[in-house]
């Protein structure tokens, strides 16, 4: 597997000039670029409190007490790399593409199955763009493959310089079958030692909303960022299709008589509901939740993404 | 609601079945999808599974619809069973079609439609209308007495029925209407008697152009016979309809470019040879330098070919005549067909005439016989007369010399001129047999005798001849000098081929003694002396076709020098020829004006085509004549025929013209045609006036009058507009619910959100 295979040169271009800012307060074991939840020896200040005994005299504010006779202490807030992690979706629904695979797409489970690019691949070149990004600022950053069971397979998060290479390795030799559980991947990576931490889910999140609900509270709880990366074919999305015939599901649903033509509107509907309903948990936590169409480049709408997190970042600092 | 083709109406009810089945088989197990949003596409299912089920049914009750009233449209509906003829019993129609000669002409109402082709429209209407279980038959009224079957018993097969009816030909024949249903009565009694009727309507209709003289020339007895059969349809349930009688157009717009139809010039008799000539004029404005070509042909009896010459020549102003010359024609038939190019006008503007072309006259000269003495004076009148007609004794005049006694018994002398020149000898029988030629065409000649009183033979003459010429009581008048003819006489037509002559011929004669003769009114003086007095007086008495010649002087010197002048030789001559004309030769009659054509000869006793339409010339069948003059089953054709007496000798030639401009053809009154074609009253309620075929001058009134009539008559108003118009509804109905069924172009904006 070839770098270049998942992360682009135009992709790359596209999101260079990004940094891929924690919307929250990151608690890293390394000095980084992100804002800490420890105020300590650092240049950013933060604020001034009393004295109280046992603090060191280096930290007076001298200016402050010859104006007010008073002994305040200067804080200053610790800057902290980010730890980042993300989790794909290798439900079996993730195999479903209707883009046509051209040579150097890069090949994974899923593209295999199907001969066509596929939600899944597009969760990887997604989760391949934002490691490559940490990891080139110096954040750490983990995968977590999301099978039936929860993790079905994970990276550690590390800050390594092969550490690019192990997750696109993993993604890439991956099965791809099956149900997700993404809540119960979130409760196994939780379960990990670790501070507050930056989960990108990608997912085309077309199952339960309520198990999604419930796993992004508890992130909301413990006072994790998250970014909700939605895979959808350009196929799901339009539903073009002109056929009277069984529709099968990837997961074992079972067959499902319907004509297309006849239940567009009433589907259309539905996944426009469903959409909503995603994008409203999402909102009601704070979380960001962007939908990809798998037959589009990766690069323009995570950049989008990105670019609008820095944009809120700067605006909070400076504020 | 029934069907013109029952056949295609069932074929339509099982094409129900095509949709339906397409339905089906759309609706057969496929190749599965492969899918992965399942929950959404099931809750989808679950949403639309009513609404589509319901768009579903409608789709496809649209597309059966669709099928079954395009189906229908086709089959030819027709929703006349509650109020038609019959009340749901089948009908037999018997169509009585008139393909006479009158059915030749043009109806002027659409361009080149017959009277027959508008009789035969209005048949096949009947025909269209068809409801399940129609019969119908056809029988054609010309030719004969009664109508021809052609089509009996009725007959269910309507492609062979519209067949025949399509195929009908107009005939020379004139057709009898009245009678022609003489067969229909015969047909329908014994159809009931058989049973053959048993659980039908006959509905009798009976299509004619109704041209005026098409039922006069019928009697009483045909009436009956037309009676007996529109009775009988009434009794069976049915109904009679006569078609509405032809509408005589406007006359022709002469202020177009029209060329008037070419005719042969008149002639009179001459003796194997003929100059023809042909007038072509035209009204309206001029043509200019454009020409008219105009054909002659001449008919050879005695072959089949005729001789043909062309004459060019243009009709130079409005209303000229240019008369077109042609080199003499070496014949002696009697029959010319001049013509102009069917490119420069229609061609039933064809014109026949006689050319009165003799090749031998007789005249009889009636006179006691004597033996010449060799001296002027006592040279006998009927020596004169006979060096006359016949100075060269080759026999162009056949001359016959009778006493007058030889004429008191026996038939009419059959001769063209009588020359009575010793009346005083006729008696009373002679009288008779004389003015019987007389009335018959013959031309008499009478002179005064020589000496004796004038009483008792110019009352007796007057009695036999009528003519208001010869008083009885007047004396007979001596000049002394003698009185010449004036040299300036009366422009008569008797001496019209001498007029040039004519003074010249005159002026030696001179005449000593004179009979006094009256001249009533319709006489007509062809020689005077200088003094006024008329010397030979022509008149043509009441109920008769020659004439009577009187000249006031006998043929004899003792009276007059005109016995030695040359004027007594074109005199006597010219008097002959004129007989001819009047006996013998041209008698032109206009197709129309009288179709059953009465020929002028009263003991004409067959008439024969002998030059027909067309190129061909040809001999017809022989066609009886009735008493009075009328052929038996009518004479209406264009061409020429010949006359002819009970011993087959050719009284004369009838030339038949088509009536150029339509302007004499009448039909015959609407508000006649039914009362006249029945003879009961209570039967003629029973009968109903069909509808014409639809022209474009029929006002609302008229279509209304139209569908009423329709109705009545059971042909049934056609549905079949009404599917096809319900079926394009449907069509876009299915249109509009495939569309909505399958959701085409239906992109929900804000489906795709980023």
């Amino acid at each position: 597997m070839r770098a270049e295979e998942y992360l682009a040169p135009e992709t790359l271009a596209q999101l260079a000039p990004f940094e891929l800012r924690a919307k929250r307060i990151a608690e890293g074991v390394m000095n980084g670029m992100h804002r800490s939840p420890v105020q300590g020896p650092a240049v950013e200040f933060a604020s001034h409190r009393h004295y109280a005994a046992g603090d060191s005299v280096r930290h007076l504010d001298w200016k402050v007490y010859a104006r007010s006779d008073k002994l305040h202490v200067k804080e200053y807030r610790q800057e902290t790399n980010l730890e980042v992690m993300v989790l794909v979706d290798a439900s079996g629904s993730m195999t479903y593409g209707t883009l046509p695979v051209k040579s150097g797409w890069g090949g994974t489970d899923a593209t295999r199955q199907r001969s066509a690019w596929t939600k899944y691949d597009h969760a990887c070149a997604c989760a391949a763009a934002i490691s490559f990004l940490c990891l080139h600022q110096r954040d750490r950053v983990g995968l977590g493959i999301v099978g039936p069971d929860g993790l079905v397979a994970n990276a550690r998060r590390s800050s390594a310089k092969d550490q690019w290479r192990t997750i696109v390795r993993l993604l890439a030799t991956q099965p791809v079958a099956g149900v997700a559980g993404i809540g119960r991947a979130i409760d196994q990576v939780l379960a990990q030692p670790g501070g507050r931490m930056l989960f990108a889910i990608a997912s085309d999140f077309l199952g339960p909303t309520e198990e999604l609900r419930s796993a992004l509270a508890l992130l909301r709880h413990r006072g994790h960022d998250a970014m909700l990366l939605g895979m959808l074919d350009r196929q799901e999305i339009q539903f073009d299709l002109d056929v009277a015939a069984p529709f099968e599901g990837l997961e074992s649903e079972g067959r499902l008589e319907a004509d297309a033509r006849v239940v567009r509107e009433a589907y259309l509907a539905e996944l426009a509901l469903h959409q909503a309903s995603v994008d409203r948990i999402a909102r009601t936590c704070g979380f960001d939740c962007l939908w990809f169409d798998t037959h589009e480049s990766v690069g323009p709408v995570l950049a989008s993404l990105i670019a609008r997190r820095e944009a809120m970042t700067r605006g909070r600092k400076h504020g | 609601m029934t069907f013109a083709a029952p056949v295609l109406a069932w074929m339509a009810v099982g094409a129900i079945a095509i949709p339906i089945m397409i339905h089906l088989l759309m609706r057969r197990r496929r190749q599965p999808v492969a899918w992965a949003a399942m929950d959404l596409l099931r809750r989808a299912v679950r949403r639309s599974a009513r609404r589509s089920r319901l768009e579903q049914m409608m789709l496809l009750a649209s597309r059966c619809l669709l099928v079954a009233a395009a189906g229908l449209a086709i089959a030819g509906p027709r929703w006349n069973e509650a109020n038609g003829q019959g009340g749901g019993r089948s009908r037999d129609f018997i169509i009585v079609v008139d393909q006479g000669v009158a059915s030749m002409a043009l109806t002027g109402e659409v361009a080149g439609q017959s009277m027959l082709d508008r009789s035969k429209e209005w048949a096949l209407r009947s025909i269209d209308g068809w409801q399940g279980g129609d019969r119908a038959a056809v029988i054609v009224m010309a030719g004969r007495d009664e109508g021809l079957a052609v089509v009996w018993p009725p007959s269910a097969d309507a492609s062979s029925v519209r067949g025949v009816i399509e195929s009908l030909e107009s005939i020379d024949l004139g057709s009898r209407p009245r009678a022609s249903l003489r067969l229909v009565a015969d047909q329908l009694e014994e159809a009931r008697v058989s049973g053959m009727l048993e659980g039908r309507v006959p509905i009798l209709l009976v299509a004619s152009g109704w041209t005026r003289g098409s039922l006069e020339a019928e009697g009483d007895a045909d009436a009956a016979d037309a009676t007996r059969a529109m009775k009988l349809v009434g009794d069976l349930g049915g109904q009679s309809t006569v078609l509405e009688p032809w509408n005589p157009p406007a006359p022709r717009d002469e202020s177009d470019r029209w060329v008037l139809p070419v005719h042969a010039e008149r002639q009179g008799p001459q003796a194997g040879a003929a100059a023809l000539r042909v007038d072509a004029g035209r009204r309206g404005p001029a043509l200019g330098s454009e020409s008219v070509t105009a054909s002659l042909r001449v008919p050879e009896r005695s072959g089949a070919q005729g001789v043909q010459l062309s004459f060019v020549g243009a009709a130079t102003e409005a209303g000229d005549s240019t008369r077109l010359a042609g080199a003499p024609v070496r014949t002696n038939e009697l029959g010319v067909r001049a013509s102009i190019p069917a490119d420069q006008q229609p061609a039933d503007d064809d014109s026949f005439a006689v050319v009165a072309l003799e090749s031998t006259m007789s005249a009889l000269v009636v006179d006691r016989q004597r033996f010449d003495a060799g001296g002027l004076e006592e040279t006998p009148a009927s020596t004169w007369v006979a060096r006359a007609l016949d100075p060269e004794e080759d026999g162009t005049i056949d001359v016959t010399r009778v006493d007058p006694t030889s004429l008191e018994s026996g038939p009419p002398p059959t001769v063209d001129a009588i020359f009575v020149l010793q009346p005083d000898l006729l008696g009373a029988g002679a009288w008779a047999r004389v003015a019987d030629a007389m009335r018959a065409g013959a031309t008499v000649a009478l002179t005064p005798p020589t000496s004796g009183r004038m009483d008792a033979w110019a009352a007796m003459a007057e009695r036999a001849l009528g003519a208001g010429v010869l008083e009885p009581s007047a004396a007979f008048e001596s000049f002394e000098p003698a009185h010449l003819l004036d040299v300036v006489q009366p422009e008569s037509t008797v001496l019209a081929m001498i007029s040039s002559e004519l003074g010249d011929l005159a002026a030696p004669v001179e005449v000593r003694r004179l009979m006094r003769m009256a001249t009533p009114e319709g006489s007509e003086v062809v020689l005077r002396l200088s003094g006024g007095e008329p010397l030979l007086v022509r008149v043509q008495p009441d109920g008769s076709r020659g004439h009577l010649l009187v000249l006031g002087i006998p043929i004899s010197t003792a009276w007059s020098n005109l016995p030695t002048k040359p004027l007594i030789v074109p005199l006597l001559q010219e008097i002959v020829r004129q007989a001819v004309v009047s006996r013998a030769a041209a008698w032109t009659a206009t197709l129309g004006t009288q179709p059953l054509a009465v020929v002028p000869w009263t003991n004409a006793r067959r008439v024969r085509s002998v030059m027909g339409r067309g190129d061909a010339f040809a001999t017809g069948d022989w066609m009886a004549v009735e008493d009075g003059g009328r052929v038996v089953g009518g004479l209406g054709a264009v061409g020429l025929y010949e006359v002819v007496d009970a011993s087959g000798e050719i009284l004369g030639h009838l030339a038949m013209n088509a009536d150029s401009r339509r302007a004499s053809n009448e039909a015959t009154p609407r508000e006649r045609v039914i009362p006249d074609m029945t003879a009961e009253p209570a039967t003629a309620t029973n009968v109903r006036m069909g509808p014409a075929s639809t022209g474009a001058d029929d006002g609302p009134a008229d279509v209304a009058r139209q569908d009423q009539a329709t109705d009545q008559a059971g042909f049934g108003a056609s549905w079949a507009w009404v599917l096809l118009v319900l079926s394009i509804i449907l069509w876009g109905v299915e249109g509009w619910l495939a569309r909505m069924a399958s959701h085409a172009g239906k992109l929900l904006p804000g489906m795709w959100r980023r």
